[in-house]
């Protein structure tokens, strides 16, 4: 198992799940954070947040994803970012869950609000694919501990020059 | 002898390792020389290690490694040596350390985020939110209500005329005052309305009522069609054999040559 951890092809498969994850977050905060009002309605429509909490959430969430997805396609504190993204992915799949326990016919506004996207309602099938984001997440914070960007490229130009 | 520089294999492409300026020439660098664990931490928490000789000179080659007070060694944090298959040590770049330095990692990330979306909102010049609302989102959510299967039947369909079936007008009244199938309820399907369940049970008891066998619905025959949405929630309220009109009251309208305005 140790070995399996510290495989170094991790980074590798990592790299392109990177890629993908911070690819799908940084699509996905764009809307929120040039319409934060929209945002808070569509998280005010899931009734999963108490009313004084809902502002606060969709004022700086979309600023994680959009932190937590750059720093994943850059390479720079990747760990730390796929936690980050985890947690995020982790509070909506309850929301989500929750939304579709109550039986709400609305849309996800995940990537927009709830009026742009009255094609996307939410489902179960919703739920398997945040699952699938967060398994990515995961799989970058515990197996890729050689990521390949930035931090490392740095770090070896450092050790060189020393 | 030359100094031998260890081989970093497939670690530091094009960097040299610098060797130790105060050590014997014809000594080797045990630090590169992994003797415990696969991985040994550089840390700064691990105690130097020296070579021992067995024999009084200086020149002999050691043949073990003690761990002995000394000056720290001088690798950045977050840098750990890893034995290679061939035996060699590889000096590994640790990203983000320990899953403790992750985590703070992570709190910072969500610190900074936190902040410069809260700085966002206060710099928008027009479409800023209250950070904390105080007044209830307007939320136009439908409310969901049980639907069950329903069965498609042509405006031709015998079964319009058997005693048996219990016909209803999903039209509006004054739709169903223009004009209806003979012996129809009128029960109007209302879109926005609030949730039906008593409408449903008191169709339910005319179906007893009645009995009939089935029970027929046609509406407006637009898209969606206000029969079979009606007929849908008839059937998830727990009524059987529940029928609809395709293409609605126009459909019946043009096929149906015994109805007339009453």
């Amino acid at each position: 198992m140790k070995s399996w951890i510290s495989w170094r092809g991790h980074r590798w498969l990592g790299f392109p799940a990177r890629l993908y994850l911070g690819w799908v977050f940084l699509i996905a905060c764009v809307h929120k954070i040039l319409h934060p009002g929209s945002f808070a309605v569509d998280v005010a429509t899931y009734q999963f947040l108490p009313l004084s909490t809902v502002n606060l959430f969709a004022l700086t969430v979309p600023w994680m994803e959009l932190g937590a997805g750059a720093l994943l396609v850059l390479g720079i504190r990747v760990r730390a970012a796929a936690l980050v993204v985890s947690g995020l992915m982790v509070s909506f799949m309850i929301a989500l869950a929750w939304a579709l326990h109550l039986g709400l016919d609305m849309s996800c506004g995940c990537f927009a609000s709830q009026a742009a996207a009255e094609n996307d309602p939410i489902s179960w099938h919703t739920l398997g694919r945040d699952a699938g984001w967060l398994l990515l997440g995961l799989y970058v914070l515990f197996f890729d501990h050689h990521p390949i960007g930035l931090e490392t490229l740095k770090r070896r130009q450092d050790r060189c020059v020393t | 002898m030359e100094p031998k520089a260890t081989e970093l294999s497939g670690v530091h492409p094009g960097c040299q390792p610098r060797l130790k300026e105060d050590s014997a020439h014809d000594q080797p660098d045990h630090r590169d020389e992994v003797t415990g664990p696969n991985v040994t931490e550089l840390s700064g928490t691990q105690p130097a290690c020296e070579p021992v000789s067995k024999g009084n000179s200086a020149r002999e080659q050691p043949d073990r490694c003690e761990h002995v007070a000394g000056p720290k060694p001088t690798e950045p944090r977050g840098i750990r040596v890893e034995r290679q298959p061939n035996g060699r040590a590889a000096h590994v770049p640790r990203s983000g350390g320990s899953f403790g330095i992750v985590v703070r990692d992570g709190a910072i990330l969500v610190a900074v985020t936190l902040i410069l979306g809260l700085a966002s909102n206060a710099l928008r010049p027009n479409d800023k939110i209250a950070w904390i609302q105080q007044e209830e989102y307007e939320i136009l959510v439908p409310c969901p209500e049980p639907t069950g299967e329903v069965t498609a039947m042509a405006p031709d369909d015998p079964a319009l005329k058997d005693s048996a079936s219990l016909v209803i007008d999903a039209r509006s009244p004054k739709e169903f005052g223009s004009w209806h199938v003979p012996k129809a309820l009128d029960i109007e399907f209302d879109w926005l309305g609030p949730p039906i369940d008593e409408e449903v049970k008191r169709v339910a008891k005319q179906v007893a009522a009645s009995q009939s066998h089935r029970v027929i619905v046609y509406g407006d025959g637009d898209d969606p069609d206000s029969g079979r949405e009606w007929a849908r929630l008839l059937s998830g309220g727990g009524i059987k054999n529940v029928f609809y009109v395709t293409g609605g009251g126009p459909a019946l309208k043009q096929r149906l040559k015994e109805v007339s305005v009453p």
